[in-house]
């Protein structure tokens, strides 16, 4: 195939075959289990400052060679555009792989474990892949890379009460049985909601809600999005972003990390880039033609148009969860969805409570609370960040973008509002 | 692709649909006046679901004879391990062959259009995409649809100043449809708004609000389409994209004011949710979901009409590769008797909202929130002036409980809908008619 390649300036091939299982339950009951079979192939090219990518599905000589033809046609027409390939061959390779994440058996057997572990209404699905890619560049790169996933999110409903359990790893994993006894116990407390009232308060987020900030606030520190009017970190770096409390990196060669990876997209070596370093913006990531635009050079995040993070690790604080609860005088907020921006560069954004969220006052769970939804700017709530606990949870699941290392997090003077 | 597809089906021992799919995606990409990028996706593969005691479904980009056996083993085992049996309700052997044409730009003409709306102001992005979309499904009943269908969509995302807006256009249809999308003008629109938000007024802390078929479209889509979707009601959806304040046992009750009809429509020609059959050879039809205040019916697959007696409303769609789901199509506040003069001229205080960029519900489709972009203040019958991001923040009986009119005009524009895990994005329109709130709070 290289031959058809020698008139580029530079190319970038890359394959990638996988499997993918899944279970999905309601009901308390295994409904389907899908399976999906692909192999495909995306092709970088660019010529005389002029750059095309495509992909094509379950490629052959002739189906390449045909696109590479057609390509050409097209590239009279296509306007200049920057291009480049780093070259960063120091590749970390220590990530789990475990090809048993897709075993059928075992993925059944662990569903309906955790059917069976739920004493109300239980529905959700158990997701695991298996990937080989290999990479080859214009610059001699060719690299193989195997990666594994597998995680669980579920949903328990009882009565008007519900709370959602994740699990994400490499390797196919038991549940753990104490955690979801912990997400039982929000659900069986037999009091009455109240309609929360508007104003601010000092919120403890759960690992599952906080996560859903922390991977739009990853998002932000693209340097595609950055550009594009997509993100309140323009011209920030080097700037209070965040209380001193908390730094954040991606990471892409994180043992455990669903989305690590051993090179990126241009076939770079990925690596941990610190966004926020003690509330100061550090970096934004990026790939090679982003670098080169700020002057830069790339973290490892291609994309090949868009920088996008890997894992988004917040760094551990010194407090325990039991005694942030204690403290707690405000609301325990379990987890949100829907977040949505007004304005991406202000960061004006609101997002909506899901599951349980508690009154708390000195600690002592008082009652639940209905209607909340954060309305506030999300810079706002980074600076805020009280404390931080020193237990930690890979989270991935429909409301995160990508995978997120959080903790349970205190901060204060949210504003939360409501429609009802 | 038929001989391949039939094979499956009759290779098998259970109830069998076969997919067999081709999509081409072309995409065009500006920003901030420069050009960024231009690709061309080519997917091709099959989807086999099997359904017996449990659901089967296996999905491959490899396609021949040999991967379909593979496939029906696999899907057939899965199908074999539940304990009773999943039934569907019976629905009319369909078979046909539609194909929507469209024609196609020079890749220069695209890249001009882009080019051009790109210079409009210092800082944006704008994408431009075509999916060309083939699709042969069969099932082991006889059903056989084939299907061509082109979709067209244009998103852009400008800032000026500290003020941002988006506007989506998209049509199935070919390049055809550009011209009366009115792209340049809106943007141009768009840009001067931005310019004078800063010193709009604040709306009134209580009063009406008239909605346009932009937000209007997005409540009949949060508020109505998604609760209304019977595997939501059932609880498939609950750890996804959440549940719904409806119960199976709530048709025929009354939900909002006389005034309020809402309906979902695939059959609305040129919109962005069109189809003639769903994923399941269900022909498709126009789904009254509120009728005239009253809870008139659900969306259904095949599956949730057997679970509550009745037919297919032909709401089962499938991304490329994915197993098929309950879906909207088009959905929108059927139109009224009201002209927008008409609804202005009856409110002392209150706001205009045209556009928006936040938005969100909880998960059971009650408590909604849109935030104001383009909108105006509105005293003794006129309107005067802008307002500066008019908030509001009502639960859904709120809102339909307080609508009083609902324009003679209706209109679609496209959305992009998510549901599912993994994410099934699926192409829809939202719009309707202008409505007006009477009496909320205003933030």
């Amino acid at each position: 195939m290289i031959e058809y390649l020698k008139e580029f300036d530079e190319y970038i091939i890359k394959e990638e075959k996988s499997i993918a299982k899944q279970v999905r339950f309601y009901r308390n009951k295994v409904e389907i289990l899908n399976t999906w079979n692909r192999r495909e192939i995306y092709i970088t090219l660019y010529k005389d400052g002029r750059k095309m990518t495509f992909s094509i599905e379950n490629p052959d000589r002739k189906k390449i060679k045909k696109r590479i033809e057609e390509a050409k046609k097209f590239f009279k027409f296509i306007p200049p555009s920057p291009f480049s390939i780093s070259i960063d061959r120091n590749y970390s390779n220590e990530k789990i792989f475990d090809r048993n994440v897709v075993d059928e058996e075992k993925i059944l057997d662990t569903a309906n474990q955790v059917i069976n572990s739920s004493n109300g209404e239980i529905a959700g699905i158990l997701y695991s892949r298996i990937e080989n890619i290999r990479l080859i560049n214009s610059e001699g790169i060719d690299e193989s890379d195997e990666n594994s996933m597998f995680y669980i999110s579920c949903r328990m409903l009882k009565n008007d009460c519900s709370a959602h359990y994740t699990f994400c790893s490499r390797k196919i994993g038991k549940i753990d049985e104490k955690e979801i006894d912990e997400e039982k116990e929000y659900i069986n407390k037999k009091m009455k909601f109240k309609k929360v009232k508007e104003g601010k308060y000092k919120i403890l987020f759960s690992p599952l809600a906080f996560s859903n900030l922390s991977s739009n606030f990853a998002d932000f520190s693209s340097a595609f999005f950055v550009k594009s009017g997509y993100s309140f970190l323009d011209g920030k770096i080097g700037k209070k972003v965040a209380s001193e409390n908390i730094s954040i990196y991606d990471s892409g060669i994180e043992k455990d990390g669903l989305f690590s990876r051993k090179f990126d997209d241009e076939g770079v070596a990925t690596r941990k880039t610190i966004i926020v370093e003690r509330g100061i913006l550090k970096n934004y990531l990026y790939n090679s033609v982003t670098a080169k635009e700020y002057g830069k050079n790339t973290t490892g995040n291609a994309g090949i148009v868009v920088p996008v993070p890997w894992n988004t690790i917040i760094e551990k604080g010194d407090c325990k969860k039991e005694e942030m609860m204690e403290e707690l005088n405000g609301i325990f907020i379990t987890n949100i969805w829907y977040t949505r921006f007004k304005n991406y560069r202000t960061g004006d954004f609101s997002t909506v409570a899901r599951d349980m969220a508690f009154f708390v006052k000195n600690g002592e769970i008082l009652y639940p609370l209905k209607g909340i939804r954060i309305s506030d700017k999300i810079d706002k709530i980074f600076k805020n960040i009280e404390k931080i606990s020193k237990e930690r949870k890979q989270i991935y699941w429909w409301e995160t973008s990508h995978p997120v290392f959080s903790p349970f997090v205190t901060v204060k003077n949210v504003n939360v509002t409501t429609g009802l | 692709m038929e001989e391949l597809a039939e094979y499956a089906i009759k290779n098998s021992k259970y109830y069998t649909e076969i997919r067999i799919e081709k999509e081409k995606i072309d995409e065009i990409i500006f920003t901030n006046g420069d050009f960024i990028d231009i690709s061309s996706d080519e997917k091709y593969g099959f989807s086999i679901r099997v359904i017996d005691k449990a659901i089967g479904f296996y999905s491959s980009n490899v396609v021949n004879k040999k991967e379909i056996r593979k496939g029906l083993k696999i899907a057939e085992k899965i199908a074999s391990i539940g304990k009773n049996k999943i039934f569907l309700s019976e629905e009319k052997i369909n078979e046909d062959r539609y194909e929507i044409k469209g024609k196609d730009f020079q890749i220069d003409e695209k890249i001009d259009l882009l080019k051009n709306l790109s210079g409009f102001n210092k800082k944006n992005f704008i994408s431009f995409r075509e999916k060309q979309g083939e699709k042969i499904y069969m099932n082991s009943e006889g059903s056989k649809i084939f299907s061509k269908i082109p979709r067209i969509y244009l998103y852009y995302l400008i800032t000026v100043g500290r003020e941002q807006a988006s506007r989506e256009f998209g049509n199935v249809s070919g390049c055809e449809v550009i011209g009366e999308w009115g792209i340049e003008k809106k943007m141009e629109e768009d840009i001067n708004f931005l310019k004078k938000i800063e010193k709009g007024k604040k709306a009134p802390k209580k009063g009406d609000v008239i909605l346009s078929p932009l937000i209007s479209g997005l409540i009949a889509h949060e508020g109505c389409g998604h609760p209304f979707e019977a595997d939501r009601i059932i609880g498939r959806e609950l750890a996804q994209a959440g549940k719904s304040y409806i119960r199976q046992d709530m048709l025929g009750r009354k939900i909002a004011n006389e005034e309020v009809s809402i309906e979902d429509n695939p059959l609305v020609e040129r919109a962005y949710g069109y189809y003639k059959y769903d994923d399941e050879g269900v022909k498709a039809r126009k789904r009254e979901l509120i009728k005239e205040g009253r809870i008139n019916e659900f969306l259904h697959n095949r599956q949730t009409a057997y679970e509550m007696n009745c037919k297919s409303n032909a709401s089962s769609r499938a991304n490329y590769g994915k197993e098929p789901i309950i879906r909207m199509a088009n959905t929108y506040f059927k139109q009224g008797d009201y002209s927008f003069e008409e609804m202005v001229e009856e409110i002392k205080n209150g706001v205009y909202i045209v556009t928006f960029m936040e938005w969100n519900i909880d998960d059971r489709r009650i408590n909604q929130k849109y935030v104001g972009n383009e909108a105006y203040i509105i005293k003794n019958g006129k309107i005067c002036g802008i307002a500066k991001h008019p908030c509001i923040e009502l639960s859904t009986f709120e809102i339909f409980s307080k609508i009083d009119a609902v324009g003679k005009d209706i209109e679609f524009h496209p959305a992009t809908c998510g549901k599912s895990e993994p994410i099934q994005d699926m192409e829809v329109s939202t719009g309707g008619a202008d409505i007006r709130i009477r009496n909320v709070r205003i933030k």
